[in-house]
């Protein structure tokens, strides 16, 4: 009789607890709701004046005849379009933000505190393509908070050419961001910006900026970079930048390109050069190509004479027919035979021999 | 007066698409899903199609797959609106019978040339 006291006070205490979460919780989801509702209806009151602004009829007084809500919907509406348009009607967008000072107040936003707040500003600047915005998102390269850092370089490489000099800088920074996502807001950039990357390339003493310069040259077809690639392949001290170099002149496919390339090839050069060198050989092609990769199907390190295989094959009918001669030759076969097979099973839309 | 379909689930994207085919002087009619755009698409039989790809319950590719079956639909013009961009994708869609292709984010004004130099040829 005793014991059984304690278990109903219990028993009750968890009741009572139960019964405390669910009205919570039922509170909590009728205020979302709420929340919700009243936020559909303050974008159905907007929405027309949004589409006023795309249909180029907009009469300047009657957004800003708007209330403070209404106000704040109308311009996260016209913020949420920025990333699905773009073109005239993007622009338009990015004006009707302006005329309400939402960019400068998000350019004075990337000073404040709050990491949030910031990178959020950062995010809205990048997707306006505000040119002002630009030194404001290249302090935030060096917040001490990761995230905005990140945020503000995806949202530089939308401002184009004039990014390319502070996203280079900010791979080797004090308070780094990442180079792949660096790389990828360069690419984003363009090719208006060879000239900083070419820079970066000649000039600076970061082994990473250097090969991310490198890279990108390539990738973003910059032809009249193809000396300085060169240059960089022959001599830089980074052997991180010097394949990148090889992998861009291969890229650029240029025939200035063949020369450094088959130096590269060198027995007493880095595996890894080897390999880069020998593919991008076969992306050019040409006839002193073609011989020098014959030659390195019987380079003693597999993987080396896998790329001179694979470089064959994507050289032209000159390249398959040395690489057809070299699986009929008991030296060479090897390598020359599974760049074959390959191809047989993939057809030459997949590489033969995985990067 | 030229019908164009709009087939999208984001109201921003319907909105908007409505609005500038309309001012070109187009009819729209929209669906917010691949069922509903395929079952409009039989029934109305517009002049385009523009077609969203990945959307709840029947994808753009299906619908389009689909419609290429049907007698009535068979030369139905259809743009394809996508934020699918790689060369593969691309190659799918007009593989599935896409007319045109146009990647997300979109300039407004090109879509409705693109839908107007459709029509057009679609009258010839």
């Amino acid at each position: 009789m005793n014991a059984s006291v304690p278990l109903l006070e219990a028993l009750t205490a968890l009741s009572g607890l139960l019964a405390v979460l669910a009205i919570a919780t039922t509170a909590c989801k009728v205020q979302r709701a709420l929340r919700l509702r009243r936020r559909r209806r303050l974008e159905a009151t907007v929405r027309p004046h949004v589409l006023r602004v795309l249909a180029e009829d907009e009469n300047p007084g009657s957004a800003d005849q708007m209330n403070d809500s209404l106000g704040r919907t109308f311009e996260e509406l016209l913020i949420s379009l920025l990333p699905k348009l773009r073109g005239a009607d993007r622009d338009a967008l990015v004006a009707a933000l302006d005329n309400r000072g939402v960019l400068e107040r998000a350019r004075r936003r990337t000073s404040r505190p709050g990491a949030v707040g910031r990178a959020r500003a950062a995010q809205l600047l990048g997707d306006s393509g505000d040119e002002r915005a630009l030194p404001g998102l290249a302090r935030l390269l060096e917040d001490r908070d990761p995230d905005v850092r990140t945020v503000a370089a995806r949202a530089l490489g939308k401002l184009g050419p004039a990014a390319v000099e502070p996203l280079l800088a900010a791979i080797d920074a004090p308070r780094p961001v990442p180079a792949g996502i660096v790389t990828m807001a360069l690419v984003h950039a363009g090719a208006g910006g060879a000239d900083d990357l070419a820079q970066g390339l000649d000039s600076s003493r970061s082994a990473r900026v250097r090969a991310v310069a490198a890279e990108l040259l390539g990738q973003l077809g910059v032809l009249s970079a193809t000396g300085r690639l060169a240059q960089t392949l022959a001599d830089d001290p980074d052997p991180a930048t010097r394949r990148a170099a090889a992998r861009s002149l291969g890229r650029l496919g240029l025939p200035e390109g063949i020369t450094p390339l088959l130096a590269a090839l060198r027995e007493a050069e880095p595996s890894a050069l080897r390999i880069d060198a020998a593919r991008a050989l076969g992306r050019i092609g040409g006839a002193s190509a073609v011989a020098s990769l014959r030659e390195l199907l019987v380079a003693p390190d597999i993987e080396v004479a896998r790329a001179g295989a694979e470089g064959l094959a994507t050289c032209g009918g000159t390249g398959m027919s040395a690489l057809e001669g070299a699986a009929e030759d008991p030296v060479s076969a090897p390598p020359a035979r599974e760049a074959l097979a390959r191809l047989a099973l993939y057809g030459s839309r997949r590489p033969a021999v995985a990067p | 007066m030229p019908t164009v379909l709009v087939v999208d689930d984001d109201p921003d994207i319907r909105d908007i698409a409505t609005m500038k085919l309309e001012q070109a002087g187009l009819e729209v009619v929209t669906e917010a899903d691949g069922e509903g755009g395929l079952a409009a698409a039989l029934e109305l039989v517009p002049d385009a199609l523009l077609l969203d790809w990945m959307m709840p319950r029947l994808t753009g590719i299906e619908v389009c797959v689909r419609l290429r079956e049907h007698p009535q639909t068979a030369r139905l013009p259809i743009i394809l609106l996508t934020a699918k961009a790689q060369e593969a994708d691309i190659e799918r869609g007009f593989a599935a019978g896409a007319n045109d292709y146009i990647v997300k984010p979109f300039s407004p004004r090109e879509l409705v040339a693109r839908i107007t130099a459709a029509l057009a040829r679609g009258a010839k």
